[in-house]
């Protein structure tokens, strides 16, 4: 007995030593579930208030309707998110097989991870009828937003968004402003103003997320450009008046300077008059006021506009030919008319599908509509090359901060800024 | 086999999780982030380009890094004010003065502990919202304008702060609230006996006998803190405005994470360990020598 005393707790601590080894020990992925079926993963930014039943809802039809693929959809986050865990698993060998990749981190997902490039994947695993998937789908111009200089093709256009600004007609009406007066960013300018002068609400809010699209579009359109030749070409008079507008309107009050989170709750509360985010905002917007209506961002007085196209593409990211031909055969089922526009319906995005255009769908959503027809003025989401180019959106975030928050001259901050990116280069 | 060989074997035999666990996930680690410092990786690239002290020039170069250095020590400062010296009070007056609701205080101010930072922060985005937030439209009631934390240098630590306190307030309450409860109630009547201030009580016999924990606390509240803060800036701020709310560890955590780099994010962190590692030295030095241990 005393002997056992001995040996039942020195036989506990000997296997907890031996589990402790074990425990890093990584699961390998299986490709088939136990009764045989093919089993991809599927990893997107569809919360429960941005069409995430929605996705499950496509994706429950898709199991349901045929019995060799199962698809597991798991939301993961922001795009940033994403890439962080695409980036975590990588590190230790695995992958999911389908991700929808933010437009802004095309560059460093193009030089990083291991993907299919689509048509190499339709004429690998397609069947007859989905051999030439891609050019059935897409538009030349809509496929080449997913195509690197080298000619490779990343993944398929699969949410594409252009800024828009979401007018609070209460507002407007209460300021004694018409939304038809609002053509050009100095149009905008006027319009804050006068709603802070004759209201106790905000003018504007430009969104301020982790990224530097909205910036993009009030600069760009003024005939400034982030990038020149591949090097960093922020710092321009144009670009300085622009961000100099927006500057202005914030220090005395009239726009707000907040994080996108407290700006969002503010516009949806009745609290701005002018709000500047993605089409893709559209469905929460309408759906939780009865105030707003919308219209495109607008450009300047004599430059071209320019509208970034945000949102995502999914990209192919499966290992094994099994799971491969499965993406395959799931990918014909996102992107079929139905189950497509079921998703944009809900989201906002712009379908990039040739089939949508002129179909009923469009008709019955005219802000969709209306995003579509200014896909002229679309322009790649300005993507610094290599893999400095998420420090170097980082430094231009600081900037963005820098001259909003402490009032930096526009001058300085986009000198400095463009100065530290290119020295990265 | 030898009695003591025999005490021996069975002693490394009941160490051996600890220490297995210690050297898989602490030691081998650490050791792994100093030589991953000297390295240009992005954790998935095949090929890890040497650049030697390269990572650390570029952030003892790099101003932002002094900005998050002054950011780090504001974050202690007031983290040290809100998750020790307020607590520490609390447990004192929870015990000595207080007769009445002492265990309702202490569950109240305990229950913040089991909820998510990541939830608290989500759920403070709403009530501190400068524009529609509850609190803004209570202060707005009596005519005073919340100012926009989030986007202002300097408060927005204040406030990051204070989130993360209400979270590990109560955990430090308990803790300290233990030690205070191991002073001898006989010693603490007799000084109010002689009507002894409660402030000298506290100071001067309460202080000094619970050291050993005080201290303990006073190093966990400072380490423990700067980790707590990450999940606050992360979801409110993202270490903005400009940097603002940033701190070391959190600046680590960015660059390796957010940026992908690797080996900058591994040259912060020893950065990090070689700055606190000194600094609890000198607090070990300093004050250490000071606590009072009861045997």
């Amino acid at each position: 007995m005393k002997i056992m005393k001995q040996i039942v707790p020195m036989a506990m601590a000997a296997v907890l030593a031996f589990g402790a080894t074990g425990c890093g020990t990584t699961a390998s992925s299986s490709t088939t579930t136990a009764d045989g079926k093919v089993e991809i993963e599927y990893w997107h930014i569809n919360s429960e208030s941005f069409a995430g039943p929605t996705v499950t809802d496509i994706v429950k039809r898709f199991n349901e309707s045929q019995d060799e693929i199962v698809v597991k959809e798991k939301y993961i986050g922001e795009y940033q998110s994403i890439m962080q865990n695409l980036q975590a698993d990588a590190a230790v060998g695995t992958s999911p097989d389908l991700v929808q990749i933010g437009w802004s981190y095309k560059e460093y997902f193009g030089n990083n991870f291991a993907y299919t490039d689509p048509n190499e994947l339709f004429a690998e695993y397609g069947t007859e009828e989905t051999k030439n998937f891609i050019d059935d789908t897409y538009a030349e111009s809509v496929q080449a937003l997913a195509v690197l200089d080298s000619g490779e093709m990343l993944g398929m256009p699969y949410g594409m968004s252009i800024p828009m600004l979401f007018l609070n007609t209460d507002i407007f009406a209460e300021a004694g402003i018409a939304v038809e007066d609002l053509v050009t960013w100095w149009d905008v300018d006027a319009a804050a103003r006068t709603i802070a002068e004759n209201t106790d609400k905000y003018g504007l809010y430009i969104g301020e997320s982790n990224y530097v699209w909205e910036m993009q579009q009030l600069i760009e359109s003024n005939g400034a450009r982030y990038i020149t030749d591949g090097i960093c070409s922020i710092y321009s008079p144009e670009s300085v008046e622009a961000m100099e507008l927006y500057a202005g309107l914030v220090h005395d009050g009239s726009a707000l300077h907040v994080v996108i989170e407290e700006g969002r709750q503010a516009y949806l509360a009745g609290e701005v008059g002018i709000y500047m985010d993605s089409v893709a905002y559209t469905n929460i917007t309408t759906t939780t006021t009865d105030f707003t209506e919308i219209m495109v961002a607008p450009g300047w007085e004599d430059e071209e506009l320019q509208l970034p196209i945000g949102g995502n593409f999914l990209a192919v990211t499966s290992s094994t030919d099994e799971k491969k031909a499965a993406t395959a055969e799931f990918l014909t089922w996102m992107l079929d008319a139905e189950n497509m526009l079921q998703w944009n319906g809900v989201t906002g995005y712009i379908p990039p599908i040739k089939s949508a255009v002129g179909s009923e769908f469009m008709a019955e959503n005219p802000v969709i509509q209306m995003a579509y027809d200014n896909l002229d003025s679309a322009v790649p989401w300005a993507a610094f090359p290599g893999n400095n180019g998420l420090q170097a959106e980082q430094i231009l975030i600081a900037m963005r901060d820098e001259i909003l928050s402490s009032g930096t001259p526009s001058e300085e901050a986009m000198k400095k800024a463009q100065e530290e990116i290119n020295k990265m280069y | 086999m030898e009695l003591n060989q025999r005490e021996k074997i069975k002693s490394i035999l009941f160490l051996s999780p600890a220490i297995i666990c210690f050297v898989v996930f602490l030691l081998i680690p650490m050791l792994y982030t100093v030589y991953l410092s000297f390295f240009d990786w992005n954790m998935i690239r095949p090929e890890m380009d040497f650049v030697g002290l390269d990572n650390y020039i570029k952030i003892f170069t790099d101003e932002t890094t002094y900005k998050v250095l002054r950011n780090t020590f504001s974050y202690i400062g007031i983290i040290l004010i809100t998750n020790f010296c307020i607590p520490f009070v609390f447990a004192f007056v929870c015990k000595f003065v207080l007769h009445k609701f002492a265990n309702f205080y202490k569950t109240t101010m305990f229950m913040p502990g089991f909820i998510s930072l990541i939830v608290g922060s989500v759920i403070f985005t709403w009530i501190l919202n400068p524009i529609v937030g509850p609190v803004a439209l209570f202060l707005k009631e009596f005519g005073v304008k919340m100012p926009v934390w989030s986007t202002t240098e300097g408060l927005v630590i204040v406030v990051i702060s204070l989130i993360t306190s209400w979270k590990s307030f109560g955990y430090n309450f308990i803790m300290l609230y233990s030690a205070v409860s191991g002073v001898s109630g006989e010693v603490i009547e007799a000084a109010q006996l002689d009507n002894i201030p409660l402030r000298k009580i506290f100071l001067q016999i309460v202080a000094p006998m619970t050291g050993f924990t005080s201290f303990y606390m006073f190093v966990m509240t400072i380490i423990q803190g700067l980790t707590y803060v990450i999940s606050p800036i992360d979801v409110l701020t993202k270490g903005g405005p400009n940097y603002g709310s940033s701190n070391i560890v959190y600046a680590a955590y960015f660059k390796a994470f957010y940026m992908f780099d690797t080996g900058g994010a591994a040259a912060m962190a020893v950065i990090t360990l070689v700055i606190f590692g000194f600094g609890l030295f000198l607090l070990n030095e300093v004050v250490g020598k000071l606590v009072y241990y009861e045997n």
